[in-house]
């Protein structure tokens, strides 16, 4: 039986060129195993082989990430590999990087399995958990040995064809993601036995785990609200009437710009709402029940807000993907900074 | 560097669980800042109050859920 | 509570000179029928179709389906809607097992199932192996939207009974009892060794689309502000509750067979006691989720003596804080708790599984991501409109040929979206 081809990756410190003042190394192969290559090639044992190491600096890889990948593609591709394993990287933060970019970049280009090992707090983790599989390791290379142990054994699975369908149980991070399945029970039958057990104080395992979010650090006002100038922004779908730019009712990545320059309410002629996830009709008769345009008007005049930003961004939050809303979050954040904005109410419907 | 922000909706936990930092509660998920059941003086009453908590929120710090 | 279903068997459907049922063949008198529901002057242009399992057929344009049933020996079908108010769930009830009555909606609406009849579709639907009558309409001249839902809706539960008497002609049927007496008990501590007292909790309607004035769900009300109130299971099986006109793939079929009731039936005085159900809404203010989280939690242990509940939900977003802030107010009160929800798809991470979860939720059923889809193939007959609609799925759908292939989401196809425990779809975390 013919070996298995594989191509390994390390960064320059493993790879043998230097420490920390060579990681500006640009990409480099050498043919056979280098360095924990050996060890690896070592636990692969003969069914496999280290046909070529692919090196790179750290913080070269970190400057252009994209532009490396592509370039160590180039100089992979010619060994014919049908393995890709990158790393271990343990904490390391760019080396770990450099491993996860490399490990998607070769999946998708090369449409070949790819490999690498992380400590659970190595930042890459979040990063690239859903793409790539990454072996559990420990936080440092003082644990070399039983890193590189689970990775040979995770691509003797590779190399039987297996496809991991639970990367948690195989020793590799979960991808944090979730698929249709059809089990042997109906949904009644299993969460009544699921409460049973409970119950019983028998373990149990939720088929819906509970979630968990990025926290970012609020801002804090800079002026006192007599000076700020305070913008509107909603995710109940308000849009421009007509709906000039086909805002869809949901499942979106973009945000629309209303201007509210010389209007004192929102009125039926001015405005609309699409969104998909709740009955409309009270917010399409008065749109001032979506976005307080009429309030924050009287605000103004008042002088209790200092002025009123002139641009309303809004879009449809139903079925928003958490990506999604990430973008447009950061696009109507960056619009609030060059509109001068110092504050924010947001309507969420 | 970023924008202050104060969240009103009806659905606070939702808000909360993503880590919105202020939170005021809306009128209802169909209507956040108004009433359709008040006449139009108590309903624009009321979102000045909504409104007013918002503000009030925006001064303070974080975690100021404000109602 | 005592209530028997009588289930005749049917395997298919033929239209025939007159209505009945013999060797599983249920033959329908198509004028007649026809006619009945066309009685109705808000309806126009009514027609009556059959689609048999196995037939090359898609039904499109579903608005809810029906088991068709009657209490022909005494009693009231579906009262509050059809008949007056009469408590429903005791005596006897007729069942044409394996037939249904399948209502179409021509309206260009967001929430229209399809059914196929072969395929893929039907493998994973149960109305793909039911014997289905199909009433097709328009409203007629100068009929409102609401007031058109609403015949459609008698129109169905008027078919069903139709349909139902002709069972009760045929008789012999095999005769399922549910007996279930909820009082007298006292709430207990779960230490005496005697079996858990578990009672469901059941999400019977949302208001972030509130019902229309004259929306029958319970016993014909429109449970626009319902305050939870404990059923007995009986009731609910027993035609109480019809699905509202935004039905989510829980149609009025599946709260018939409702598979909750029935798995807590199968194990009651097995591994537990049931001990009756609560109903609630998702309402659309946070201070009256609060209130019948609160409610809802109290009935169940105290009006019911429960030890444990299921909870299960209805559509999306504003159901699943109403849902976990129920849950969270049975755990406080010392009742452990299991939860049926389905998943939205998002961008297919966990974390955007649900709008809204508790953090003590540690047991739930994830009945399967409702906005992944299904391909379905071509088909040779189409019952429905020849186009799909542009309120479906966002409009992606607009123009397909509803006789062409199909990308639907699961939710779409007729009984697949309930999560009312039916079904064995569901997703997986990895």
């Amino acid at each position: 039986m013919e070996s298995m081809r594989v191509v390994h990756y390390l960064n320059q410190f493993f790879g043998g060129i230097g420490g920390e003042d060579a990681a500006g190394a640009e990409p480099q192969i050498k043919p056979g195993a280098v360095g924990p290559g050996r060890q690896l090639q070592a636990r692969l044992g003969e069914r496999f082989e280290i046909v070529a190491t692919a090196i790179c600096g750290d913080n070269a890889f970190a400057d252009d990430p994209a532009g490396i990948a592509e370039r160590l593609i180039a100089l992979i591709a010619p060994y014919r590999p049908q393995l890709v394993i990158a790393g271990p990287s343990f904490n390391a933060g760019r080396y770990g990087q450099g491993c996860g970019q490399l490990c998607a970049v070769v999946q998708e280009k090369l449409e070949i399995p790819a490999l690498t090992g992380m400590y659970e707090e190595n930042p890459a983790v979040e990063q690239f958990r859903d793409r790539v599989l990454i072996a559990r390791t420990a936080g440092t290379a003082r644990h070399m040995g039983e890193a590189l142990y689970s990775i040979a054994a995770l691509a003797a699975r590779l190399a039987r064809g297996e496809t991991i369908v639970q990367p948690a149980e195989a020793g590799c991070f979960a991808r944090g993601l979730k698929r249709t399945v059809f089990r042997d029970d109906d949904a009644a039958k299993r969460a009544v036995d699921m409460l049973m057990r409970k119950i019983a104080g028998q373990p149990f395992v939720s088929e819906i785990s509970v979630p968990k979010f990025d926290r970012v650090t609020p801002a804090r006002m800079a002026a006192s609200l007599a000076n700020a100038t305070v913008a509107l922004v909603t995710d109940g779908g308000l849009v421009a009437k007509g709906n000039p730019e086909r805002m869809p009712t949901g499942y979106t990545d973009r945000m629309t710009a209303i201007s509210v320059t010389g209007r004192r309410q929102f009125a039926t002629d001015d405005v609309e709402v699409h969104h998909f996830g709740y009955n409309t009709q009270f917010v399409s008769d008065d749109a001032n029940r979506l976005v307080p345009l009429d309030v924050m008007r009287d605000l103004e005049r008042e002088g209790v807000i200092g002025k009123l930003s002139e641009t309303v961004y809004s879009t449809a939050g139903a079925g928003m993907s958490l990506a999604n809303a990430r973008k447009v979050g950061r696009e109507i954040g960056q619009r609030l900074l060059q509109d001068g904005a110092q504050a924010a109410i947001l309507t969420s419907t | 560097m970023g924008v202050p922000t104060a969240q009103i909706c009806s659905m606070k936990e939702v808000a909360a669980m993503v880590g919105s930092p202020r939170i005021v509660a809306g009128r209802s998920v169909l209507h956040p800042t108004g009433d359709p059941e008040l006449d139009a003086e108590a309903e624009r009453q009321l979102r000045r109050t909504i409104v007013g908590q918002a503000l009030e929120a925006l001064c303070g710090g974080a975690d100021a859920n404000a109602a | 509570m005592r209530l028997e279903l009588e289930a005749v068997t049917v395997r298919r459907a033929v239209f025939a000179a007159a209505t009945g049922i013999a060797d599983g063949q249920l033959s329908v008198a198509r004028e007649e029928l026809r006619s009945i529901i066309a009685a109705d002057s808000r309806l126009a242009a009514v027609e009556i179709e059959i689609a048999n399992p196995g037939e090359d057929c898609r039904i499109v344009d579903v608005f809810d389906v029906f088991e068709p049933r009657a209490k022909a020996g005494g009693g009231t079908d579906f009262p509050g809607v059809l008949g007056p108010i009469e408590r429903a769930g005791n005596g006897r009830t007729t069942v044409a097992r394996g037939a249904a009555v399948v209502v179409l909606n021509p309206l260009d609406d967001r929430f229209k199932m399809t059914i196929d009849m072969t395929g893929p579709g039907a493998g994973i639907s149960p109305y793909g192996h039911t014997a289905n009558v199909c009433i097709l309409s328009q409203p007629a001249a100068g009929v409102a939207q609401p007031a058109y839902y609403r015949a459609l809706k008698e129109a169905g539960l008027k078919a069903s009974v139709y349909l139902g008497e002709a069972a009760w002609r045929a008789g012999g049927g095999s005769l399922e009892t549910f007996d279930l007496n909820l009082a007298p008990h006292s709430p207990r501590v779960l230490t005496d060794g005697a079996l858990p007292r578990v009672a469901y909790i059941y999400m019977i309607a949302s208001q972030q689309k509130p019902t229309e004035a004259d929306e029958p769900v319970l016993y014909g009300q429109n449970v626009r502000h319902l305050l939870p109130t404990v059923l007995h299971p009986n009731e609910v099986l027993d035609g109480a509750v019809v699905a509202p006109y935004w039905n989510f793939g829980a149609e009025t079929y599946a709260i018939q067979n409702h598979p909750l009731i029935l798995e807590l039936y199968r194990r009651h005085g097995r591994d537990l006691t049931f001990a009756g159900a609560v109903a609630t809404v998702a309402a659309d203010t946070e201070v009256e989720r609060r209130r019948s989280a609160m409610m809802a939690a109290n009935l169940a242990r105290e009006a019911l003596g429960a030890d444990a509940v299921v909870l299960t939900k209805y559509g999306g977003g504003i159901p699943e804080s109403a849902l976990m802030y129920t849950y969270d107010a049975c755990e406080a009160l010392g009742m452990k708790g299991a939860l049926i929800v389905w998943a939205h798809g998002g961008d297919g991470r966990v974390e955007s599984t649900l709008t809204f979860m508790s953090p003590r939720a540690d047991a739930v059923v994830s009945c399967g991501i409702a906005d992944d889809t299904i391909d379905l193939p071509p088909i040779a007959r189409v019952i429905g409109s020849p186009t799909m609609g542009t309120a479906l799925m966002e409009g992606r759908l607009a123009g397909f040929s509803t006789a062409g292939p199909l990308p639907l989401r699961y939710v779409a196809i007729g009984g697949v979206g309930n999560q009312i425990g039916g079904g064995r779809r569901s997703s997986q975390e990895f």
